[in-house]
């Protein structure tokens, strides 16, 4: 930037482009400080932002790990828990089978009151009439009942301790039975049978029998049935069931029923975390056993309100959408499934879920464990909810702090602008009052050390420039008073020498006239002419050496008083008195009163400008810048009187020296203070002994 | 033959009056003395003198008052020569003096042979004058 200057007759006025010291200084601030503290704040702000963004990550990548491994576990022990429990029923299902073989090939025949609870039905069939605490029986299907049916009806009453017990052992059953090639159906617990139409049914086609007949299980080994809904509890089940054979005759096939529900239930005792639950899912892909939660999920529910008098007489499974392998939302399951015995993978069922699976093996069964990924993170949420709080109370601080370093910071640069300007800006106005020559104002003063210099230095400066020129000043006018006198006594010795000579021809004009005459005519001249001539000349002798006698003594008077000290001339005090006051006063201050015209001698004028002099310089050291001085003369034959009123106080060498030199000059100076100010009073006599 | 020339003496130390007056007289000049400045301008109007002889410090008045009197009377003529007689040297007396016009200056003391030549030499040639220091 080119400042542009112009200049006036004392001021020199800058105009420039330049920014105000206050902006300065917030440019700086911020340059220097703030965007560097803002930048890092930030960045600091940003790395725990990120940060938070990772641990959350990281955390919600353990916690799923975590899960997934605790979901697994539970599944894999609760898999091996049924596993367990099925194999028991295995284990239990074929020793009745080997029971019941036992008991056909034997020839038991229960007491008469045990056969008295079968009645045989004149159409076909056989059935037990009462409960009796055993098991119930039918020959279904019309059959007509023989001696041989009656027989194998008898030995397999043999079984009934042996079922009652198996069914007592184990909570999980539900109900044991024997079914036959042609029919028959022992059952435990006691079924009443005949509320039912149970009698046309041919019992090969359901498939708690058919899945253990040669072609369905040609191993003769123990086999679990599909879910189905028990004809008899309305209930979905699953039966172990096992064939028992006679040679290569099929004689039956004894099952034991377990309700899915009672597996489920006691999956459910225990308490699973973040809302999971556990489902079963058999081999074929259908969904088993769901508790409340997972039909939710999954949209279905359970279809315990069958209708069972039409479905008895045939198998009745779950339809289709309980087949994961049929659905679209548990695809990933299925094929996680196909894929391996045991695993994990994420859902969409209405929502994310984490699902784990491990396999019954007893029956190839898949129990999963299905919970909400939301309810697995909501930890992970939380603390990352927090942390983000955290984050955005950090910011809101930040902002905060940062509004109010910003309020500071200006503030700041305001009071360091005002600091430096403001003594600067005095400090130009100093140095224009010295170019102007100004009354002397003080420096207020600054805070900064070199200005605080400075602006005192400029004062002192200002003080001594203005003391040199009233110095000068009254130099100017001693000269000037000096050189009046010198005048005044030139002007007195050229009419002192003017006069002597006008005294000096005249007698000397009577001794050339004479002397003139006596040559003109000696001849003529007597002797009493001459000796009157003779003693004109010697009169007129006489005369000259009174007359030098007395220019002697003036001469000496003059020496004594610097001045002729001719009588009758005089001074002008008040002209005196005025350019002295003017001189020593600023302008503005200075009340003047004096009368036209006051006649002094030189000698009273020269000591009454000596005392006038130093009482001025006393005053005008020592009293207020801003206070006024009044100067009043007063004239009289014998006395002038000079009155000095200023708020100086009184005394001090100044004042002193006035003194002495006023009662030196015969006159005399008082003083007096009243209500803050100061009158002092001089007074000259006019005339003096060494004038006249 | 003509009558000798009347000189006004106007010089109020009675010494050099009487030595002026018997120079004048023993050079055939008729004289009228005056003491003072009064009696001169009287001494003027009454003789009408052909010359006039005057010192500047009269007793009661300036010389020039004289000389400025004589010229208000001769105003008609206004040729009347004046030599100006004075103890005063001083240039600004002398060109004072000689702005009247028609004024001889003269410093004392006065030499007598050279005032008697000026004296016919104004006579002689009236208006004319000449300045002897």
């Amino acid at each position: 930037m080119k400042p542009t200057t112009s200049v006036s007759k004392r001021k020199v006025t800058i105009v420039s482009q330049a920014a105000p010291l206050r902006k300065l200084l917030w440019r700086s601030y911020l340059r220097m400080s703030l965007i560097p503290l803002l930048v890092i704040e930030l960045g600091f702000l940003v790395i725990y932002w990120v940060s938070e963004r990772v641990v959350y990550h990281q955390n919600t990548e353990v916690i799923s790990k975590l899960s997934q491994t605790y979901f697994l576990d539970i599944a894999h022990r609760e898999a091996a828990t049924i596993n367990a429990k099925l194999q028991s029923i295995a284990s239990q299902t074929n020793i009745f089978a080997l029971q019941t073989r036992g008991a056909l090939d034997g020839d038991y025949v229960p007491p008469a009151a045990e056969r008295s609870r079968y009645l045989i039905r004149p159409s076909g069939g056989l059935y037990t009439a009462f409960d009796n605490g055993t098991t119930a029986s039918f020959y279904a299907g019309g059959k007509i009942i023989g001696r041989s049916e009656l027989e194998k009806v008898w030995r397999l009453a043999a079984l009934d301790p042996f079922i009652m017990a198996v069914k007592h052992s184990n909570p999980l059953i539900s109900s044991i039975y024997f079914n036959t090639y042609d029919s028959y159906n022992r059952i435990y617990p006691y079924v009443d049978l005949t509320e039912q139409h149970t009698f046309d049914a041919i019992i090969p086609i359901y498939n708690f029998y058919y899945e253990a007949d040669e072609k369905h299980n040609p191993e003769r080994a123990v086999v679990w049935t599909d879910a189905y809904v028990d004809p008899a509890g309305h209930e979905w089940m699953v039966s172990s069931i096992a064939p028992v054979w006679r040679g290569d005759k099929l004689e039956g096939v004894v099952g034991i029923d377990i309700t899915l529900k009672r597996i489920i239930d006691e999956l459910l005792d225990q308490e699973l975390p973040w809302s999971g639950y556990a489902m079963l899912i058999d081999n074929n892909g259908v969904i088993l056993a769901l508790p409340d939660a997972g039909e939710k999920d999954f949209g279905l529910s359970e279809l315990t309100d069958h209708d069972y008098n039409k479905t008895i007489m045939e198998d009745t499974h779950k339809p289709n959408h309980f087949n994961i392998n049929a659905r679209k939302d548990t695809r990933p399951l299925a094929e996680a499934m196909q894929a391996g015995d045991e695993g994990e993978v994420e859902l969409n069922l209405g929502g994310a879920r984490l699902a784990s699976f491990a396999t019954v093996r007893e029956t190839g069964w898949r129990l999963v464990f299905i919970a909400p990924a939301d309810m697995i993170y909501a930890e992970s949420q939380r603390l990352r909810d927090r942390l983000e709080t955290v984050g955005y109370f950090m910011l809101a601080t930040l902002l905060g702090f940062y509004l109010l370093f910003f309020a500071c910071l200006m503030w700041r640069a305001r009071t360091m602008s005002r600091l430096i300007a403001e003594p600067i800006a005095e400090i130009a106005e100093l140095i224009d009052q010295i170019a102007d020559r100004q009354v002397s104002t003080p420096f207020r003063g600054s805070q900064v050390q070199e200005l605080e210099k400075l602006g005192h230095h400029l004062v002192t400066t200002r003080q001594m420039l203005l003391a040199a020129e009233d110095e000068a000043r009254r130099h100017s006018f001693i000269a000037n008073d000096a050189l009046v006198q010198m005048r005044a006594v030139n002007s007195e010795m050229i009419t002192f020498m003017r006069y002597i000579s006008h005294e000096i021809r005249t007698p000397l004009s009577i001794i050339d006239g004479s002397a003139q005459i006596i040559q003109r005519k000696a001849e003529s001249l007597r002797p009493d002419d001459l000796r009157e001539r003779a003693g004109r000349l010697r009169t007129t002798v006489a005369a000259i050496a009174e007359m030098l006698s007395q220019i002697l003594v003036r001469f000496d008077a003059f020496d004594m008083n610097g001045t002729s000290g001719q009588e009758g001339e005089r001074l002008n005090a008040s002209t005196k008195m005025s350019a002295l006051a003017e001189a020593l006063i600023p302008s503005d201050r200075l009340r003047l009163s004096v009368p036209e015209t006051c006649p002094i001698g030189t000698v009273e004028s020269g000591a009454l400008t000596e005392v006038l002099q130093d009482v001025l310089e006393h005053v005008i050291s020592h009293s207020t810048t801003d206070s006024t001085v009044e100067i009043a003369l007063d004239c009289s034959p014998l006395l002038i009187t000079a009155i000095v009123t200023s708020n100086a106080y009184e005394g001090g060498s100044l004042l002193d020296r006035a003194r002495k030199t006023v009662e030196g000059a015969g006159g005399q100076i008082a003083s007096d203070s009243a209500f803050g100010l100061t009158t002092i009073k001089i007074t000259v006599p006019t005339s003096c002994k060494g004038v006249d | 033959m003509a009558e000798p020339a009347k000189i006004l003496v106007v010089e109020d130390t009675a010494e050099l009056r009487e030595d002026l007056t018997i120079v004048l007289q023993d050079s055939g000049y008729r004289v009228v003395e005056a003491g003072d400045g009064a009696s001169a301008i009287a001494a003027f109007g009454q003789e009408r003198p052909g010359l006039v002889i005057c010192d500047v410090q009269l007793p009661d008045m300036d010389g020039r008052i004289v000389i400025e009197a004589i010229r208000s009377v001769d105003a008609a003529r206004y040729s009347t020569p004046v030599i100006v007689v004075s103890a005063f040297s001083d240039e600004e007396l002398r060109r004072d003096i000689e702005a009247i016009g028609t004024v001889i200056f003269i410093v004392k003391p006065v030499d007598y042979a050279r005032l008697l030549l000026l004296i016919a030499q104004c006579l002689q040639v009236p208006g004319h004058h000449a300045n002897i220091s």
